[in-house]
């Protein structure tokens, strides 16, 4: 899982995003600016649903999370996120969801902290 | 000129929201307001929107939730899902529900929306204009525009057309050839309610008979050799406006029958088809025969006969509308002109003299053609007795109807005759049976 990619430098790319904004640095950092106050309440509501084995809702915010995931090209969690949103909708390997809660959960805070120190 | 674009987006991720509204509000026409719950759009929907991005998994509603308030606000209101699921099931719930498309989120997803968007602007853009056309044929088909003239008969024309404007009555437009049937038919379906809906015509005699079913009432794919989709009838295609049954007189029996039960119950299947079709579409019919005596004869139903009769507006013949043969000539006249770019022209007194006597058998659209050609034949800007041609058939008519001595009746048919053989007098009096030397004597006396 994405423990790995944890340790292998950059977690994330902002190519995508750039690319996007076309050159606008003030609207990156915009985007960047809800990403930062946005993710961790998404964060912390994985976590507060998976520890009330609310699976749906586990299955929502980490629907809700692939977006940005996708949009900042978070190493190693674009694949991860699905598979979650998916295991919730099949309620059946708790230990698999709480790990990979947990390896998103990591790798997002990391994200988080390293992107603020770009910016 | 269009004004901007009100688009709504709906998305609780307001990373993603805040992408796809940067992205729409580079095109400054678009108004792009963002909101984050189904609620908060739903209470903002009075701000009448033009178009609605809707994410389908929202916190407070479902997308389809949502979607159902809003179309029940306004049914027309594009929709566009955006959602994270690839769930062919749920596109195709979504679409049956009225949404306009349906995306999955991906990088793509901000240029198919900006796609969508721009497709609903060009709809709007063609609304309007065919709005404005309508608006343009209304006035074209105004009662003073479409009939010309103010002789009491016609006076009284301009009343039966308002009258029928106000109700949905059937309408039997009479009266010869050449009369106007058709301008009628339209003046009444554009001063009516039904303004907005369609105007479709059918010449019934136009239509061979083995079609008309099929023509005036659809077909199912398959329901014979050829028809290879499925198609909407007249009628079908009359919804919400009118149909006008040109020259119903023509139309076969058995015909009839089919016509007066679907005219009786308002509803429809087409050829081949089970399914009935409701529909409602104002009926106007014409015909230059007298029905009733088509009915004595066994050529017409009865029935439809008094269920077509409704409002009768019999349109009199041009010969009995007086000086609206001078108000139309000098119409034709200057459209003639403006069409085709010649200097203005006016009607000398002799020539009108002689345009008031003639009894038009083909009616105005007789008058028209002569007002064309005296327009091609004059050589100033007055058109002159001699540029007045009319029709060889009617040369017996237009003798009769001066006012004439026996010695000038005399005078015109030897002229006539002579000019038609080339002033072969031994032709000349054969045809007449008459001597040759009493062609001679009367060609001196009358100096021809």
């Amino acid at each position: 899982m994405q423990n790995q990619h944890i340790m292998k430098g950059k977690l994330y790319n902002l190519s995508q995003v750039k690319l996007f904004l076309g050159g606008d640095k003030q609207q990156l950092g915009n985007m960047i600016s809800i990403f930062v106050s946005e993710t961790p309440i998404m964060i912390k509501a994985l976590n507060d649903n998976m520890l009330d084995n609310n699976y749906d809702e586990v299955r929502f915010y980490a629907h809700k999370l692939k977006s940005s995931i996708d949009l900042f090209q978070i190493n190693g969690l674009q694949n991860d996120i699905r598979v979650l949103e998916k295991l919730a909708l099949e309620k059946g390997d708790v230990p698999a969801i709480q790990q990979y809660v947990s390896d998103i959960t990591v790798t997002l805070e990391s994200v988080i902290e390293e992107i603020q120190k770009e910016v | 000129m269009m004004e901007s674009l009100r688009v709504f987006i709906v998305e609780d991720d307001k990373l993603y929201g805040e992408m796809l509204r940067y992205h729409l509000a580079l095109n400054p026409d678009n108004e792009v307001l963002s909101f984050t719950t189904g609620k908060e759009c739903i209470d903002n929907l009075y701000k009448d929107p033009d178009f609605i991005s809707l994410d389908y998994s929202l916190p407070d509603m479902s997308g389809f939730d949502v979607l159902q308030k809003i179309h029940s606000y306004n049914a027309k209101l594009p929709v566009v899902i955006v959602s994270g699921q690839e769930d062919v099931g749920t596109a195709v719930n979504l679409l049956k529900e009225g949404a306009y498309d349906y995306f999955v989120k991906d990088g793509d997803t901000k240029n198919r929306l900006w796609h969508s968007i721009q497709k609903v602007k060009e709809n709007i853009r063609l609304k309007e204009e065919i709005r404005q056309l309508k608006n343009e044929i209304g006035i074209k088909y105004e009662y003073s525009n479409v009939i010309k003239g103010n002789s009491p008969p016609i006076i009284h024309i301009f009343n039966l057309i308002e009258k029928a404007t106000q109700t949905n009555i059937v309408v039997s437009l009479l009266g010869e050839t050449g009369t106007g049937k058709d301008l009628v038919a339209k003046a009444i379906h554009y001063n009516s309610p039904r303004r907005t809906g369609p105007f479709v015509p059918i010449n019934v005699s136009a239509i061979p008979g083995e079609l008309i079913e099929s023509e005036f009432f659809g077909y199912e794919k398959g329901a014979f050799t050829g028809a290879n989709t499925r198609k909407m009838g007249k009628f079908e295609q009359a919804n919400d406006g009118t149909i006008f049954l040109d020259e119903i007189a023509e139309m076969d029996i058995n015909m009839q029958t089919k016509l007066l039960r679907v005219l009786q119950e308002k509803e429809l299947t087409r050829v081949g088809g089970n399914t009935i079709i409701k529909f409602d579409a104002r009926v106007i019919i014409a015909t230059n025969k007298d029905l009733s005596e088509e009915v004595s004869k066994g050529n017409f139903r009865e029935d439809l006969y008094y269920r077509l009769l409704g409002l009768p507006i019999e349109l009199p013949p041009l010969r009995k509308r007086g000086n609206d043969i001078l108000i139309l000539a000098k119409f034709f006249l200057d459209e003639f002109c403006n069409e085709n770019n010649l200097e203005k022209k006016s009607i000398s007194t002799t020539a009108q003299d002689r345009l008031l006597r003639y009894p038009y058998p083909g009616n105005v659209r007789e008058l028209k053609a002569i007002i064309d050609l005296a327009a091609v034949m004059a050589n100033g800007d007055v058109i002159e007795s001699s540029d007045i041609s009319f029709s060889r058939t009617n040369f017996d008519t237009e003798l009769l109807n001066d006012d004439d001595t026996l010695d000038g009746y005399t005078k015109k048919i030897l002229h006539h005759y002579l000019k038609k053989y080339d002033r072969n007098v031994l032709t000349v009096a054969r045809k007449l049976d008459i001597g040759k030397s009493t062609i001679y004597r009367m060609m001196k006396e009358s100096e021809l």
